[in-house]
């Protein structure tokens, strides 16, 4: 049986106050020529031309205006709600997903119904920009690790122990859906809502990490704008809010009903269990944030030799390609590594990289069957 | 200036609740060491406790100086907040009614004070032990040396950083100044929780203060000797049981304006400014307990399989009794906290640590001090003490 792209997968972009970002996602995505239904789940209050936006528009991709007011994690629920494909991936309005990395991910998922959620290698980048251009700063890997553990348990103690965000992977529709009423029944809000719903997604499933390039996340000054009014800005605010214990009790409570299903384990061994783990992400979670904020920075003689080269132009410009030299053959998701054509995720970056760095008045040319995306330019199948 | 030795310098605070054997324990030991200075001691017990301390207190109030209050439905910090309006004497400190100070300990810590005034607080060093039934009297099982704060930056702010991020925090214990001591517990009863359950209320808003307030010196020669429980009432909660309490919030905010108001009356600086800091000192404190608690119950969660040398050598009794009369020999030697060490006349501790050792391992109406080497020397735990 084999089914077309567009039947199998529903991307959701919700996006808040982040026009410009849209705008250069919509650009790549037309660039690329998703195979996919594409929704955008707008709730911004700022004013874009409607017919600029309706320019990255097409007929696959539809355009949902929201209050506001309202929160994350209701508007992706109500996004959720319009999915009826199997399979659903969030795209974030600063990221880039790879095509061929989505349409590899549904296979696998298709193939195994002990997982429920999969993506692949990601990296995160940084742009410096003016009105007229960007230039792509670096390029780091962002970890995505399998979680393949049998039982719900460890998988669960592993993800909260080695945190890492799966809110951007392949998810089954129907337990994301699930994940996302479970999230607003308990009133989440958005960090116990990502930590909630990445963890009931490993509790339902294994984890899959593939070998393609799936997803460059942005980092910037703005990542966290759509946050709600009023919640923590950061884990010391997150711990001290009046709402913690609160919440904690209802995350507790949420997990091991969950994994006590899943296990076939007493409610009370599962509270344990969701209890060892939680504990674990604030213990980390505290201290590394603290080491960023406050801690001291280790390497003061590499600082001082930074600033003395900084003065010769020359031994700038030469220890510049030897750091890219170095980083090609070291790091495979560096900017240097995917921008030589022998990397394997060369052809699936390179419309990414054109996308952030050619002026929004150029046009970007359409590269979707040029890097092996399965009938990009036609939906075709896959099987199913 | 006062000789401490001769006239009362000295306030002890004792706050306790339902433990009338190591309260009669610990005025025993005041009474055996000739303790001149005050002793305070803030009951919270139920009505039974509460009428043997004040039998206790009566039947030492010809030999102590001692101040008894009834203190119902208050926590130990609250109990000192509510005593310390009646002090009289220009040092203050803190112990708990099973630990120990030593007088001796104590008196240098106020002569050191007295000639420093730039210093807030002083101790000398600390032990901590533990019986082996867990009762006011018995075989001491392990003892080993307990670290206390030692704090000398200059300002309130790198002092109060100093304590929650490099420092061992254990500070009540210090010989304070009263002016610091009575501002260390104020406000207080704005908080809730009893039976030590609150850490804002009964250990952390106390140290904090005191730190802001002045530098804290650990002298040469015993202060303090703690007794530990594996079951303690007394002890604090499990540091998730304390972030996740419903009074967590409501306290953090109270001891983070305590703080700001010292800060700003300390160093002088901005409102802003004193809140930054205290966000950064809580936040090391905070991650610091949480981490090392998970590490603790999990990190070594298969734990460790006896040796195959132990397994065999546990078939030879004697073997065992002479292993641990080597090994006393050598820790006499290796560790100046251990009890080996400590029994012996060489260890600069042995004054402070033989009436207190006398008064555990002897019921009260036996002891007398020249007993005290005779017992040790018939004590199974003095093998190879000598």
């Amino acid at each position: 049986m084999t089914r077309l792209l567009s039947d199998q997968l529903t991307v959701l972009i919700p996006t808040y106050n982040r026009y410009p970002r849209l705008r250069r996602l919509l650009r790549y995505v037309r660039s690329v020529d998703l195979p996919y239904r594409v929704t955008v789940l707008d709730s911004s209050s700022d004013s874009m031309d409607l017919g600029e936006l309706r320019e990255g528009l097409s007929d696959r991709i539809s355009h949902v205006r929201y209050e506001p007011s309202l929160s994350p994690v209701a508007k992706l629920a109500d996004g959720l709600r319009r999915v009826a494909t199997p399979y659903v991936v969030v795209w974030a309005d600063d990221d880039f997903l790879v095509p061929a990395a989505l349409g590899e991910g549904v296979r696998f998922l298709e193939e195994h119904v002990d997982y429920s959620v999969a993506h692949g290698q990601a990296g995160l980048f940084r742009v410096a920009s003016n009105r007229e251009s960007a230039a792509m700063q670096w390029i780091a890997p962002y970890r995505q690790p399998s979680l393949t553990q049998e039982t719900a348990s460890e998988r669960l103690r592993d993800h909260l122990r080695h945190y890492s965000v799966i809110a951007y992977s392949i998810h089954r529709t129907e337990s994301m859906k699930k994940t996302m009423e479970c999230c607003r029944t308990y009133d989440f809000g958005y960090t116990w809502g990502e930590l909630a719903g990445g963890s009931l997604s490993v509790i339902q499933g294994k984890v899959k990490q593939l070998n393609d390039l799936y997803m460059l996340r942005e980092t910037h000054p703005g990542m966290d704008s759509w946050r709600e009014p009023g919640q923590p800005i950061d884990v010391f605010d997150w711990v001290t809010d009046p709402m913690f214990p609160i919440t904690y009790d209802a995350f507790r409570r949420c997990l091991a009903a969950e994994l006590a299903r899943q296990d076939g384990i007493s409610v009370g061994r599962a509270e344990a269990v969701v209890k060892e783990a939680c504990w674990s992400y604030v213990a980390t979670v505290l201290t590394v944030k603290w080491q960023a904020q406050y801690g001291r920075r280790q390497s003061q003689a590499r600082d001082r030799l930074r600033e003395a080269a900084a003065r010769l132009p020359a031994l700038r410009q030469g220890g510049r390609r030897l750091q890219a030299l170095l980083q090609r053959y070291r790091e495979p998701l560096s900017l240097p590594a995917l921008l030589h054509p022998s990397s394997p995720h060369h052809a699936d970056f390179l419309p990414i990289y054109r996308a952030i760095t050619a002026p929004p008045s150029e046009p970007l040319p359409v590269t979707g069957s040029a890097h092996g995306v399965p009938g990009a330019m036609t939906e075709a199948a896959v099987h199913g | 200036m006062a000789d401490p030795r001769t006239v009362p310098t000295l306030t002890i605070y004792i706050p306790t609740m339902d433990r009338s054997p190591f309260v009669r324990r610990l005025l025993h030991y005041y009474a055996s060491t000739g303790f001149r200075h005050w002793i305070f001691i803030g009951d919270s017990s139920g009505p039974e406790h509460a009428e043997r301390n004040r039998t206790a207190a009566a039947m030492f109030q010809d030999r102590l100086k001692i101040v008894y209050r009834e203190c119902p439905g208050l926590s130990s910090c609250e109990t000192v907040e509510q005593l310390s309006t009646m002090v009289s004497t220009p040092y203050c400190v803190l112990q708990g009614d099973d630990d120990f100070l030593c007088p001796p300990g104590l008196e240098r810590c106020v002569t050191f004070l007295e000639a420093h005034p730039d210093y807030g607080a002083a101790h000398g060093a600390g032990l901590r032990f533990q019986t082996e039934s867990n009762s006011p009297h018995g075989v001491i099982g392990t003892v080993a040396s307990y670290p206390q704060a030692v704090v000398e930056s200059p300002t309130g702010s790198q002092r109060f950083l100093e304590l929650l991020t490099v420092s061992p925090y254990a500070l009540l214990n210090s010989v304070h100044r009263t002016s610091i001591w009575q501002a260390m517990f104020r406000g207080l009863a704005a908080m809730n929780g009893v039976r030590n359950r609150n850490v804002f209320k009964d250990e952390l808003m106390a140290a904090c203060v005191s730190v802001i307030c002045g530098k804290v010196k650990e002298l040469d020669g015993l202060s303090l000797i703690r007794q530990t429980h594996t079951e303690d009432s007394y002890r604090f909660p499990h540091v998730y049981d304390w972030i996740t309490d419903p009074d967590w919030c409501a306290s953090y905010q109270i001891f983070d304006e305590r703080l700001i108001e010292e800060l700003i009356r300390q160093d002088g600086i901005r409102r802003e400014q004193a809140h930054v800091v205290i966000r950064r000192g809580l936040w090391a404190h905070l991650s610091h307990e949480v981490i090392g608690t998970w590490r603790k119950e999990h990190a070594h969660r298969s734990g460790v399989a006896p040796s195959r040398l132990r397994t065999w050598a546990k078939r030879f009794p004697w073997l065992r009794r002479v292993w641990r009369a080597v090994r006393s020999r050598v820790q006499r030697y290796q560790d100046a906290c251990s009890l080996p060490a400590l029994l012996h006349p060489s260890s600069p501790y042995h004054a402070g640590f033989l009436p207190v050792y006398s008064v555990v391992t002897n019921e009260p109406a036996s002891v007398m001090p020249h007993q005290v080497m005779a017992d040790a020397r018939r004590d199974p735990a003095m093998v190879g003490a000598e």
